[in-house]
């Protein structure tokens, strides 16, 4: 063996030498979606995980996902997708997004629940959509919940119905909640008067300590009941929401709003991303998938506010149709949207806490929704 | 498990998805309509028991705060705010009613207003 043997062989082991074209788009691709979560802000508590592990899963010969073969232990990252395999991660997610959600609004004001539940018809018409373009119904159902705009349920779903669609439905899912104060005000203006974006809602009640705490248990035991596949992501919702709420549970609930949520997120983020392989990922149905994601949302936003426009005219006009469009999901941000075009068409529309209602409605909803799909399709 | 469905199937299934959805979301608005009521009753009995006001006499300030539980703690932690504020001993000032005024606002709206004004400064 010699020097310039050596250097040779060293060189063939390297990923240099060993790196694909397809390969070397996804790190591309990687690239980009850093550049869009740290330098555009685009959800960067989940797209930088992502996107890194987007990184990592294509660079040759590593081997992070690799399964366990012939008595040599599976890489890295192959591990820590079993908790998204497994379906773990997401209602983990769940328990911290109870934690942080207040019902306050939607218990305050049970109408708006109704928001919640128009804003699902984008998940139903995506769909539909998706079965046209020839995707198989549990592919089309995962593509669908993309228009829940909800991640974890997104991720919960493919994981269970179509695991091979996991890297572009979860880009797309994350990228599009980046996106809601793009894509969502000019739908909500396309669709709404001026008069109407410029009602003012009455205050909202005060809700009573009781009432906050009945209602996640309530609500647990009747969905569960209802749609059993969808118990361990409302039961998590909600348990995480009645540690919030007991008043005697403030470490347990901090725990899950923070430090529980953070590492789970970490965890769900890189592996998810690391699924993207260019295998998988550089192929028409991602372009498709992605297009249909941005219908779904679309139909999710305006399905909403037309159910609010509903509600408006049923109401002799105490509703506000823009808070519709929160029942999308996307907490906090689709109805922080909805404050804003509210906003801009009354300054003195404060319009944030009666989106809230909608909003929280719309994770409960998609959760239905998932449970029903898991139903037909698992 | 199913895999191919055709195009009505597909429709089938989203009609009476939303159907499962809209009926599942109305009974629990329905639902907290009834914790309400029964909060609401709750609220009643507690109004029945509030013991009227707890009364001082004053000099020159008229304070009108309140409450609706007999803490006589609370009463004195109040008086003593009032005192440090005006910079008086509490003798010298007379409280005739402490009353407890309901939250107009939930703190929510409060923060959000601030920040709206906030972001106009």
């Amino acid at each position: 063996m010699n020097l310039s043997e050596v250097f040779v062989e060293f060189l063939q082991s390297t990923g240099f030498a060993n790196i694909t074209i397809g390969q070397t788009i996804m790190l591309l691709t990687s690239f980009v979606l850093l550049y869009l979560a740290i330098v555009k802000e685009f959800e960067p508590l989940l797209l930088v995980p992502i996107a890194f592990g987007m990184l990592l899963a294509n660079i040759p010969l590593a081997g992070l996902m690799a399964a366990p073969e012939d008595g040599q232990i599976g890489g890295l990252l192959y591990y820590l997708y079993q908790g998204v395999k497994l379906g773990i991660y997401p209602p983990l997610i769940f328990l911290g997004v109870g934690a942080m959600t207040d019902f306050g609004p939607l218990i305050a004001n049970p109408k708006s629940i109704l928001l919640g539940a128009a804003a699902q018809v984008g998940i139903f018409a995506t769909f539909i959509g998706a079965i046209a373009l020839g995707f198989t119904a549990q592919e089309s159902a995962s593509i669908g919940i993309i228009g829940g705009a909800d991640g974890p349920t997104a991720l919960f779903i493919t994981s269970k119905l179509a695991p091979h669609l996991l890297g572009p439905i979860a880009v797309a899912a994350y990228s599009y909640m980046a996106l809601v104060p793009l894509i969502q005000p000019p739908i909500m203006k396309a669709l709404t008067t001026k008069e109407e974006r410029e009602i003012v809602m009455e205050q909202l009640r005060p809700v009573t300590k009781k009432e906050k705490i009945i209602f996640p248990i309530v609500v647990t035991v009747l969905v569960s009941l209802l749609l059993p596949s969808a118990a361990s992501l409302i039961g998590m919702l909600m348990l995480g929401n009645l540690l919030r709420e007991t008043g005697s549970t403030d470490r347990l609930s901090k725990t899950a709003q923070n430090e529980l949520m953070n590492i789970v997120t970490i965890f769900l983020g890189v592996t998810v991303g690391a699924t993207a392989n260019a295998q998988t990922f550089l192929s028409p149905d991602t372009l498709k998938i992605i297009a249909l994601g941005l219908i779904a949302f679309s139909l999710g936003t305006a399905s909403g506010v037309l159910f609010g426009k509903v509600m408006c005219k049923a109401t002799g006009g105490k509703i506000n149709p823009l808070i519709g469009s929160a029942g999308v999901s996307a907490v906090p941000m689709a109805a922080r949207v909805s404050q804003k075009v509210g906003q801009e068409a009354n300054p003195k529309n404060f319009l944030l806490m009666h989106a809230m209602g909608p909003n929280v409605a719309g994770v409960i909803g998609s959760a239905v929704a998932a449970g029903l799909l898991l139903n037909f399709f698992g | 498990m199913i895999t191919e469905i055709s195009f009505i199937d597909s429709l089938i299934v989203t009609v009476f998805s939303m159907l499962v959805v809209f009926t599942s979301l109305l009974v629990i608005a329905v639902i907290i309509n009834w914790i309400r009521l029964l909060s609401t009753e709750d609220k009643k009995k507690v109004a029945l028991n509030v013991q009227p006001e707890v009364t001082v006499t004053r000099n020159e300030q008229v304070e009108v705060v309140q409450t609706t539980d007999n803490s006589q703690e609370l009463v004195a932690v109040i008086a003593a705010a009032i005192a440090a504020n005006l910079g008086v001993n509490t003798q010298d000032i007379n409280i005739r009613t402490i009353r407890r005024v309901s939250q107009s606002l939930t703190p929510w709206s409060v923060t959000n207003r601030q920040e709206q004004l906030y972001g106009k400064l």
